[in-house]
């Protein structure tokens, strides 16, 4: 049913509320009432906010009344740096799995024939591409046999194949495939990887090492769209179990962007998307990113999705040093890092995509990284005016302290990714990045404090996709389930700050502030509710493992797992969440 | 031939307790005159004269003899960058893989193109504990597969905690037909077979080490007059036996009359190289190192002979006798 609202055409202001929730703690995050004890919610929006009693003559026959006995309620939360796609579809792409623990060659061989036989080339994979893992180095060795693209060839030739070694720190490709990937005697190395080759005549002998796969991947045909809809699909569910209601999903491209779509359409799109089209081509190629940027990203939006993003890596990372500092790294005279754009460059694409209304979402893990692409802001809005479009500093592993009231001047949010902000190895290996900056590392407060738009990501599959573990470790810099009392650097801010970082501030990243973010009335009805009050409780190792018991988005039951609106006209969409490791 | 700025590397692998450590305090010892770069799990483990440590800032810990060590960390790649970066590069790098971490993927870095221009890896040396490796578990298994799926040398230690048997089942269970291992008790391996410190090429066959070593050892040297066929040489060299641990060799072929070649063969593993910057040469020379009675001389001669009968010489010693 098709029932826009416009100037002439209003929905009735008055009538009676579709839900409403009674008797809670409902805690708005809206500065001028910060707790009601009732919401009444009508068309997707807050019709009334505030006592039992306010909203009870908002009740008739048709509304479904839900007693929260005192329970706790808040806006839903938002995950502004996530990859869904990255972590599961290529688990769910159907590739060759030879599925026995040390295969040997023999036992390669018959599963690759056997994969060929039962895939066919077909429409979506028309050269018939073979791809999977895995062989075992041993025991080509153990055979006395080389594995190489002579060796596949003699088990599959006339399609291409390409499979990976069980330490996946190369693939083995045969001929066909090599020649499809264009890979040659003359074919330069990646940086980080390299084509194995014939030491006297420079024939690749078939093995591509790390970065070279890459190539591989180029050739091949996309990720099958049913592999990314599902990953999406399923990372929808989870993220509706555990309460989000608004999520960048970075870097995309069109079939990413048409896996969305597809489950927009099917109702299944439980949340705000902002899908950011890949700038670079270092993830996986997007062949149709400039027209998807002349316009054709209309094409998939609705009031759920969008791709008015676009996102790169300017700097690296602390694994490769190559993120980008204010100084040299330690034990440095020169060495800085690395930038994949000029400032140049950069000023010129920002101020293209800021006058097309596409927000620019820069990878900066270093404190030098972002103190350019500020530079780049101040330039454009210069030139263009305040507001613009709200730019993202992604990662900001580390920022400078006198970019700390840039992010309020410039309009440009601060997005803290991954969780990194609690003492865990993964986290501790950001120390290299010098003494002076570990104090500064994560720095939602130096960020809030100065009035800027903080906000967090998972930056799954890089931390866990549960948001409740960062959310936790803002308010500890701890981990949860640690006994001991180790922190990880930096400042925690308070609940108040927690809670804006996860709602409202989200929500002003995606610029939908004025209509979503917050309980208040007129604003979309997005709300959870939780199986514990987080005023009422110890931080540590208590928040992040917090049970979601519905979640709302636009009215929308997504997640209800006491079944409260079972067999209602309002049932969830979703009845079951997968678990995606530990929490 | 190589610049000399290409710094030769080893690694050592193996789970923990299987030696490792053991052969690198051997080779800190040896007093080979090299300036090493070592880069370990924890140096603490290393018996360091204290009054050889000239700074230690928790990092990089610097000898006063050039030698530096330091942790080794996640960071491959930017280790080996501020390595060569520094002021002072040293003679040759020793990595210590973790004993749960694949020395394969370390190899694959030194590949990098970044690095192979200034690192080469010289051979990855896998030390297996012969004690343990009859009881791992399939987690185990799989990770000692892997380690010795890069290996170039195997050493097979503490083979006295272990009997004949077992040393037989290890040896069919672990071992590859081209492997190239040692049998050892306190990893006790003769040094200059393992490392490249240079100490074989075709013009310095000459032995730096113990007597008990080096009558353990035999070498052959040949020279060819003409050039040779390539491809029937590379067959031979691809077929070298079992008992030869290192070769290298620099040849004139008929199909690349302007361009010599070099070869170089380390454990199981052979290496070619064209030499486009060097001039050609008159004669080619290989010259192999191996055990004792461990391959066939005259069969060997032969086939080197056949290669360009009329114009080959050869001569071959054992390391008693030095080539003069």
């Amino acid at each position: 049913m098709q029932n826009f609202e416009s100037s002439h055409c209003r929905r009735p202001a008055q009538g009676c509320a579709d839900i409403v929730f009674k008797s809670g703690r409902i805690y708005t995050a809206e500065a001028a009432s910060p707790w009601v004890e009732s919401v009444a919610i009508r068309n997707g929006k807050f019709l009334a906010i505030g006592s039992d009693e306010s909203t009870s003559g908002l009740i008739d026959e048709h509304s479904i009344v839900i007693d929260l006995q005192g329970q706790f309620a808040m806006p839903g939360l938002y995950d502004m740096h996530t990859h869904p796609d990255l972590a599961l579809a290529p688990g769910y792409a159907g590739y060759l799995d030879v599925g026995i623990p040390d295969p040997t060659p023999d036992q390669v061989r018959n599963a690759i024939v056997d994969y060929a036989t039962r895939n066919p080339p077909s429409a979506q994979n028309p050269e018939g591409w073979v791809y999977g893992h895995y062989w075992v180095r041993f025991n080509f060795r153990k055979a006395g046999i080389k594995p190489d693209r002579h060796w596949l060839d003699s088990v599959i030739a006339d399609r291409p194949a390409a499979i990976l070694d069980r330490s996946w720190g190369c693939v083995l490709a045969n001929t066909k495939a090599l020649a499809l990937a264009n890979i040659g005697v003359n074919t330069p190395d990646p940086s980080h990887g390299y084509i194995e080759r014939d030491s006297i005549s420079g024939e690749p002998t078939g093995i591509l090492v790390d970065g070279a796969y890459a190539m591989i991947h180029a050739a091949m045909p996309p990720t099958p769209q049913h592999a990314l809809r599902r990953a999406y699909r399923d990372m929808l569910m989870f993220q509706a179990s555990r309460g989000v209601v608004g999520s960048k999903y970075v870097h995309v491209c069109e079939h990413r962007l048409e896996a969305l779509r597809s489950l927009d359409v099917a109702g299944e799109l439980t949340q705000r998307v902002e899908a950011s089209i890949s700038w670079q081509d270092d993830i996986f190629p997007v062949k149709r990113r400039w027209q998807l940027l002349a316009g054709e990203r209309f094409y998939y939006a609705s009031d759920r999705l969008n791709a008015n993003s676009v996102k790169f890596h300017f700097d690296g990372t602390h694994e490769s040093r190559s993120t980008y500092l204010s100084t040299p790294w330690e034990g440095e005279t020169e060495w800085r890092g690395h930038l994949n754009m000029t400032p140049e460059h950069l000023r010129a694409m920002l101020l293209e995509m800021d006058s097309k209304g596409v927000r620019v979402i820069a990878h900066c893990t270093g404190d030098g990284a972002s103190d350019i692409f500020l530079d780049a802001v101040h330039y454009v809005r210069n030139k263009t005016g305040m507001p613009g479009v709200r730019h993202q500093v992604a990662h900001s592993t580390t920022l400078l302290d006198e970019n700390l009231p840039r992010f309020a001047e410039l309009n440009v949010t601060a997005e803290f990714s991954p969780v990194g902000w609690i003492p865990t190895d993964f986290a501790a290996q950001r120390l290299v990045l010098g003494a002076d900056r570990a104090q500064r590392l994560y720095n939602f407060k130096g960020v809030l404090d100065a009035g800027g738009n903080a906000v967090m990501g998972t930056d799954w599959p890089v931390t866990h996709p549960n948001p409740w573990i960062g959310f936790e470790g803002m308010l500890t810099r701890k981990v949860p389930w640690a006994t001991d009392d180790e922190r990880f650097p930096g400042d925690e801010i308070c609940l108040d700050d927690a809670i804006a970082v996860m709602t409202i501030n989200g929500a002003r990243s995606m610029e939908i502030e004025d209509i979503a973010g917050s309980i208040a009335v007129g604003k979309s009805a997005d709300i959870i509710v939780l199986d514990r009050n987080l005023f009422e409780i110890d931080h540590h190792g208590k928040i992040y493992d917090t049970q979601v018991e519905l979640t709302l988005l636009e009215g929308e039951v997504i997640w209800d797992s006491q079944s409260r609106f079972a067999g209602t006209p309002r049932a969830a969409v979703w009845s079951e969440a997968p678990a995606f490791g530990y929490c | 031939m190589s610049s000399h700025t290409i710094i030769p590397a080893t690694i050592i692998s193996g789970f923990l307790g299987s030696g490792k450590t053991t052969l690198l305090n051997r080779i800190m010892q040896a007093e080979m005159g090299l300036r090493f770069a070592v880069m370990v799990n924890d140096f603490g483990q290393l018996n360091i004269d204290k009054h050889l440590i000239a700074n230690n800032d928790g990092r990089v810990l610097s000898l006063a003899n050039g030698c530096i060590c330091c942790t080794i960390s996640d960071d491959m790649v930017g280790q080996l960058e501020a390595l060569l970066r520094r002021e002072k590069l040293p003679d040759y790098i020793l990595i210590e893989a973790s004993g749960v971490s694949d020395p394969g993927r370390i190899a694959r870095i030194l590949n990098y193109p970044v690095f192979r221009e200034r690192i080469a890896l010289d051979a990855v040396v896998t030390l297996l504990d012969a004690g343990q490796l009859p009881h791992l578990e399939t987690e185990f298994r799989q990770l000692a597969m892997t380690q010795l799926e890069a290996a170039d040398f195997v050493i097979i230690n503490k083979t006295d905690q272990c009997n004949a048997t077992q040393l037989e089942t290890i040896r069919r269970d672990w071992l590859f037909p081209d492997s190239r291992s040692f049998e050892t008790v306190r990893a006790d391996v003769p040094l200059p077979l393992i490392l490249g410190t240079g100490a074989h090429t075709p013009l310095n066959t000459e032995f730096n080490d113990s007597e008990q070593h080096r009558e353990l050892f035999d070498s052959l040297c040949w020279t060819w007059e003409r050039p040779l066929k390539l491809d029937v040489l590379r067959k031979l060299l691809d077929e070298l036996p079992l008992g030869i641990y290192r070769a290298k060799g620099i040849f004139m072929t008929q199909e690349f009359p302007e361009t010599p070649l070099v070869f170089q063969h380390v454990g199981s593993r052979g290496q070619w190289k064209r030499c486009e910057d060097t001039a050609p040469c008159q004669e080619s020379t290989l010259v192999l190192i191996g055990r004792r009675g461990g391959f066939d001389r005259d069969t060997l001669l032969q086939r080197f002979h056949a290669l360009a009968p009329g114009a080959a010489q050869g001569h071959s010693h054992q390391h008693t006798s030095p080539v003069s």
